[in-house]
């Protein structure tokens, strides 16, 4: 049930960021909901709930995204995988470090889409744009992790209220 | 079975997100603008969700509105009456000045269409934009049940916009002009030297490039450059920009030109894609 309303959930928060960037007139700047939610399901969730409930939004994730096939989410599966490693030392509480991991993610998530274009469409110049729109990327997705982290803890609390105790493991 | 799936749940959770992208990226289209024809699944799920994005663009533009009378509205304060008269009178002069607005857009494009009556056009309304910051997408719904192709042009009074990218049932990608992979063939309506104009998706505006253009050919800052027609996509003379910086390359055979697209994509709301000429 939680991930089903994620699903829901992350889904609206993409159709509303593509409609609010042409509602603004914003075509530079994006808020990269797409990693949030990766970076969210990878340390508020165990492996497989988090990986079955982002490959259910990879697809909707690449329709929006509108880029060369793959690319885009390539990079939101890699930022899955490493928010994963991340998890077990970060803390309970969506907050300051999620925001950092979301922001370093970004970082990796053009890392892993240079790469792949390095190698399977050397001469793009998709290349250049992205050089140039990393520090937009950086700051879109700093200025948005908190409050999508936050509505979709919000989601979770509701549904589940055990799970905004933080997580105190001892010994 | 179902035990062998227990046991190895995560590496088959795994292998689903490494080979979901993979697969993407095997599938995917030759570099450029166009893609081939969905399959009728892919097609309706994808129009279901560009038609939830469509409600959601007109909900969001619907607050706006409502936001921009209530602050408009909200500094009289003496008596209750007139306050309300006041509020009221305002939500109509918004009202109007919006519906106005789209008047002189709806006019502008009326007259696009009587100054090339040879273009068979079908207007399209912007619904969203792509969600990343590297590539340059507009999200259209048409207006009309014309079926669109990739590459068509689309247009607005002001000049071009871009070609069709992907077409799902009455929703449509545009790849704009200042996006990476926008290609069009272009010529200086001053000499007709011509080049290629290439998107830059730059950070802060939505200039382009003028590849190929020889060193030869004398431009100027300032230059109108129109469609050439060569590249069999657009029609010929349709402005596409102004050159916005010339710098002779030291080296090469080509100069390097910066344009200026004539279009202010900041502030689309509807277009006309050409399904046809004359």
């Amino acid at each position: 049930m939680k991930n089903l309303a994620t699903i829901v959930v992350g889904l609206a928060l993409l159709l509303v960021e593509s409609a609010l960037l042409e509602v603004l007139g914003l075509t530079q700047v994006s808020f990269q909901t797409s990693i949030i939610l990766a970076v969210y399901l990878g340390t508020r969730r165990d492996f497989v709930d988090g990986g079955l409930t982002l490959a259910a939004l990879l697809v909707p994730i690449e329709w929006l995204a509108s880029g060369p096939g793959g690319f885009h989410m390539l990079g939101v599966s890699a930022v899955f995988f490493v928010s994963q490693v991340a998890r077990a030392s970060i803390q309970g509480v969506w907050g300051f470090a999620h925001v950092l991991l979301a922001v370093l993610a970004t970082a990796l998530h053009m890392l892993v889409m240079a790469v792949a274009m390095l190698l399977l469409m050397p001469d793009t110049v998709i290349l250049t744009s992205m050089a140039w729109s990393s520090g937009l990327a950086l700051l879109g997705v700093a200025v948005a992790a908190w409050p999508v982290g936050a509505l979709l803890s919000k989601v979770d609390a509701a549904l589940d209220p055990g799970s905004q105790t933080g997580r105190l493991e001892m010994g | 079975m179902l035990d062998l799936l227990e046991k190895h749940r995560r590496k088959l959770v795994a292998l689903l997100l490494v080979l979901m992208p993979v697969a993407a990226l095997g599938l995917r289209d030759e570099p450029g603008i166009g893609t081939e024809e969905s399959p009728v699944v892919v097609e309706w799920t994808r129009g279901g969700t560009y038609a939830t994005l469509a409600a959601t663009h007109t909900s969001l533009a619907w607050i706006g509105e409502i936001w921009n009378s209530i602050a408009a509205g909200g500094s009289a304060d003496e008596i209750e009456r007139l306050e309300k008269e006041v509020a009221r009178l305002q939500e109509e002069k918004s009202r109007l000045i919006g519906v106005l607005q789209e008047n002189s857009r709806l006019r502008e494009l009326v007259g696009f269409k009587q100054q090339h009556p040879e273009y068979e056009l079908v207007p399209a309304r912007v619904i969203g934009r792509d969600i990343t910051p590297y590539f340059r997408v507009l999200k259209l719904r048409l207006k009309s049940s014309v079926k669109l192709e990739p590459r068509m042009p689309v247009v607005v009074a002001d000049g071009v916009v871009g070609q069709i990218h992907e077409v799902q049932g009455h929703y449509a990608d545009v790849i704009i002009v200042s996006d990476p992979r926008s290609r069009i063939d272009a010529v200086n309506q001053r000499n007709r030297a011509s080049g290629i104009v290439q998107g830059l998706g730059h950070e802060r505006d939505y200039l382009a490039r003028i590849a190929y253009l020889s060193q030869k050919d004398e431009v100027r800052k300032g230059d109108v450059m129109v469609t050439g027609g060569m590249d069999r996509v657009f029609p010929k003379e349709l402005i596409i920009g102004r050159v916005a910086e010339v710098a002779r390359a030291k080296r090469g055979l080509f100069q390097e030109v910066k344009l200026e697209p004539s279009v202010d994509f900041s502030r689309l709301d509807e277009v006309f894609v050409i399904t046809g000429a004359e």
